[in-house]
Order: structure tokens, then sequence, then C-alpha cells
């Protein structure tokens, strides 16, 4: 559960991209937040995983203020997916970028090696598994970077533009999985522009982002 | 707010100040120069302390660098001994804090150019007949750095959120975690560059000859009376620092 109360944000002294934002995001829920260029969109999502951070109000993941967290500890319960996925990829190959992090903390453990597997083959990259990340598509790149995602068992996630200008395939297979995501429990905010992002069940919530002001559709 | 200044003579004021950290061949002379430059950063309304500040990283490595260096310098009274063998020396300590002033009156003195917008440095280097597209070069090159690292960050943002706590690290596997940031952010330049260069020609850069300009730069009397006392103030360090030895 990630709880924003009385949050105001601005990047310059003069002009507050989110003012006075109070609202719940529950886990469970996927909520999809659509809004004009410039709107805070972004910022909001960043926001919310600590990315960037405020002292204007307060935001809290699972009851605990993320101004006093680490971004890496806030990370154990919520992740991002950057509308670039060049920017969360590292590694020499699609394999190493799975594990990588698991390598450099020293638990990288069998458990860990059978998860990356599934991932692989969940998101039909195991015949790119030595593959250079940032020489693939861009709609390989975004599954990558999603698979990243997954490897950390977060309950919320955050979904930047996860569907700008990759194919219809690879849009259909994101939109699965985030439905999928949702299903079993986890919680998503999509930020998108996108009109034909075609989300169907029971907890879908609408937002929308008019001027730094945060409305329930 | 810019400077009133012509770039050529703001280019004037780096190239000296450059030149005589350069030169310097003591502590003293050098300490002289920095507050020099200091006086300079004022003078064109910066706050050096405040961009400092914003480049502490950068001034950590310099520090590293000279801590090792006093280490390595020998020569002079023993400072620090140990285990019979002098670990830092006056020498070596001379050696490492002329290298942070040399770095920081560099650091300072690059500072002056941000005072003028690059289109104007672009047009102050081809006064000097500096071929067009190497200026061009320099000044994309130049406003691309703030950017680099404003990428680098993000980057190292974005391994946080792989659970990853870089200051928790032993130094390997920070290299190796370095390594792995380094790699995409030096590709993606190159590919920023490239699709800079397609951009570039695909609206008409370098297809004709002959190349006006919007604005005319010219030097007025303030640009010649700075530059007079730049030289002046130039020439009189020169003499004291070689002549009166």
């Amino acid at each position: 559960m990630i709880e924003l109360i009385d949050v105001s944000f601005a990047y310059n002294k003069n002009n507050l991209v989110l003012k006075n934002i109070t609202y719940t995001f529950n886990e469970g829920v996927l909520y999809v937040l659509s809004g004009k260029n410039g709107s805070g969109k972004t910022t909001l999502g960043k926001l919310m995983c600590g990315l960037v951070k405020t002292r204007q109000g307060v935001v809290k993941v699972r009851g605990k203020d993320i101004y006093k967290m680490t971004v890496g500890e806030i990370s154990e319960h919520v992740g991002y997916l950057y509308q670039n996925p060049d920017l969360q990829l590292f590694a020499p190959t699609v394999y190493e970028e799975l594990v990588f992090p698991y390598e450099l903390n020293g638990k990288l453990t069998d458990e860990i090696k059978e998860k990356v597997e599934k991932l692989l083959k969940d998101f039909k990259l195991d015949d790119k598994r030595k593959s250079f990340p940032l020489l693939m598509s861009l709609g390989e790149r975004q599954r990558l970077a999603l698979a990243t995602i997954m490897m950390r068992d977060q309950r919320f996630i955050i979904f930047d533009e996860p569907t700008a200008s990759i194919d219809a395939e690879c849009k259909r297979m994101i939109q699965e999985f985030i439905q999928a995501f949702v299903e079993n429990g986890g919680g998503a905010l999509v930020i998108s522009h996108d009109e034909d992002f075609d989300l169907n069940g029971a907890n879908i919530k609408s937002l929308r982002m008019e001027g730094g002001v945060l409305y329930e559709k | 707010m810019k400077s009133r200044l012509d770039p050529r003579t703001t280019m004037l004021f780096i190239v000296l100040t450059s030149t005589l950290s350069v030169l310097a061949a003591n502590m003293y002379w050098l300490l002289l120069i920095f507050l020099l430059t200091l006086v300079l950063n004022v003078l064109f309304g910066l706050n050096p302390f405040k961009t400092l500040y914003r480049m502490r990283r950068f001034l950590s490595m310099i520090i590293i660098i000279a801590f090792f260096q006093s280490i390595a310098s020998s020569g002079g009274k023993p400072i620090i001994r140990l285990l019979g063998a002098n670990i830092v020396t006056s020498k070596g300590l001379e050696d490492s804090l002329s290298f942070v002033l040399r770095m920081g009156i560099v650091m300072l003195a690059v500072l002056l150019g941000t005072r003028h917008d690059s289109r104007d440095m672009i047009d102050g280097l081809t006064k000097l007949k500096i071929p067009y597209e190497l200026a061009f070069m320099t000044g994309i090159a130049l406003k691309f750095i703030p950017l680099f690292g404003q990428e680098f960050a993000d980057r190292i943002k974005a391994v946080s959120l792989r659970g990853i706590n870089i200051n928790k690290l032993k130094l390997p596997k920070k290299i190796k975690l370095y390594s792995y940031i380094l790699v995409p952010a030096i590709s993606g330049s190159i590919i920023k560059s490239r699709d800079i260069a397609s951009s570039m020609e695909t609206r008409g850069f370098r297809a004709y000859h002959e190349r006006t300009s919007l604005k005319e730069l010219k030097l007025k009397l303030v640009d010649y009376a700075a530059m007079t006392v730049a030289l002046a103030v130039f020439i009189l360090i020169i003499y004291f620092m070689f002549a009166r030895r």
C-alpha cells in the first residue's frame, strides 16, 4: 500500500508540478493514470518509489515514511519500469542482466537461477540469453526490463508508458502480464497516454492528472 | 544572468589563468592564482562554492589522487612515519596540495565560460579563426557534459532500484558495477552523437561554404580594458615568478 498525504512537489520553487495530492494506492488494484504531457504523471510515479523526494507532504510505503528510506529499501516493495528501458539495463548479456544484482549482493542461489530460467521463458527471451541487451529491439529491451523487475517479487509496480513505441504483439504481452500480476494480488500503476491501453477486469481504477492535481475518473 | 563581456575576453581569462596554473612552480604561487580565479568568478557573478559543492564527487576524486600523490612523493621532512618508513613528507604534502590547487584553478577558470551561451562561445571561437565545425563540436560537447552527468546519476538510481546498495559493496564489486554503468552510458552517448550528426546533416549542416551569423560579435571598450588588465596581471605574475628567481 502506498499512501500520499497532502503531497506537493516542485522541481523549481516557482512551478509546482504536484499540488496537495492525497490518495491511497492499494495492492490488488490496477490504476491507469492518464494526462497531458507535463501534467506531472511521471513525477508522481517517481515520487511513489523514492526516485524523487519531497518534504511537502508525506509518502508512505507499507506505513513507512519513504523520506527516511533509501531507494534500495523502497525497492523491496515498489518496482519502477522506466519509460526508456535502456536506463535500467546494464549488463553485457541478457542472462547477466537478470543475475548481476544477486551476484553483487552475494545471494545468487539455485532458486534464483531457476527463477531466471522461468522469466527468460515467460518473456520469450530464452534464445537471447547471450545477446547484448542494448542491441536488441525496443520490445525485447522492454520485456527484459520488466523481467528484471519481476526478479524482485515486489508487491506494487509502477509502469511508466510501458507500451509506448512497441509493436502490437509485445504490447499485448505486457498488458496480459500486468493483468495477471494484479489478479495475483499485486498493485500496479500504469502511466499511459495510450488510448489503446486495453485492460479488462473489476479492479481497475482510472485516474487523471491535470495541472498537478490527481482526479479519480 | 549572462556576462556582458565578449566571449573572446572570457576565453582569454580562461587561457591565462589555466596557463599560470601550469607554469606556477610552487604552492604559494598556485594559491595566489587560485584566489585570483576565485575573485574572477565572483566578478563574473558566479557562486564558485555552490558549483564546487555540486561537483563534490569529482572533488573527492581529486582529493583521493592527492592523498596517493602525497604518499608516493619522497623528499622533504617526514610528517607521518610508520614502522620506520616515511609515509607523508613535507614535499609529498606540498605536491598534493599543489595538485589540488591546480585542478581547482582549471575548474574555476572553465566555470567562467558558463556565463555565455554555447552559441556565443562558438561564434567567439570562429572569430578566433577556429574552423566552425570544430567550434560547433566543442560547443555541443560542452552542452552534453551535464546531460551525461544526469544520465549517469539516473543509472545509479536505477541500480539502487534493483536492490544494490553501492556504498555497501566491496571495492572489486564496486568496480564491476561501475563498469556495468559506464558501458551503457558511453554507448548511449555514442548513439546520441550519431543521431545528432545525422540530424544536423539533414538540416543542411556544411551544405554551404559561406556562413552568416544572426548575431555579430564585437569587442567593446570594456573588453579591451578587461583584456589589458588581464594581460598586465599575467605578465606581472610571470615576471615575479621567473625573472626574480
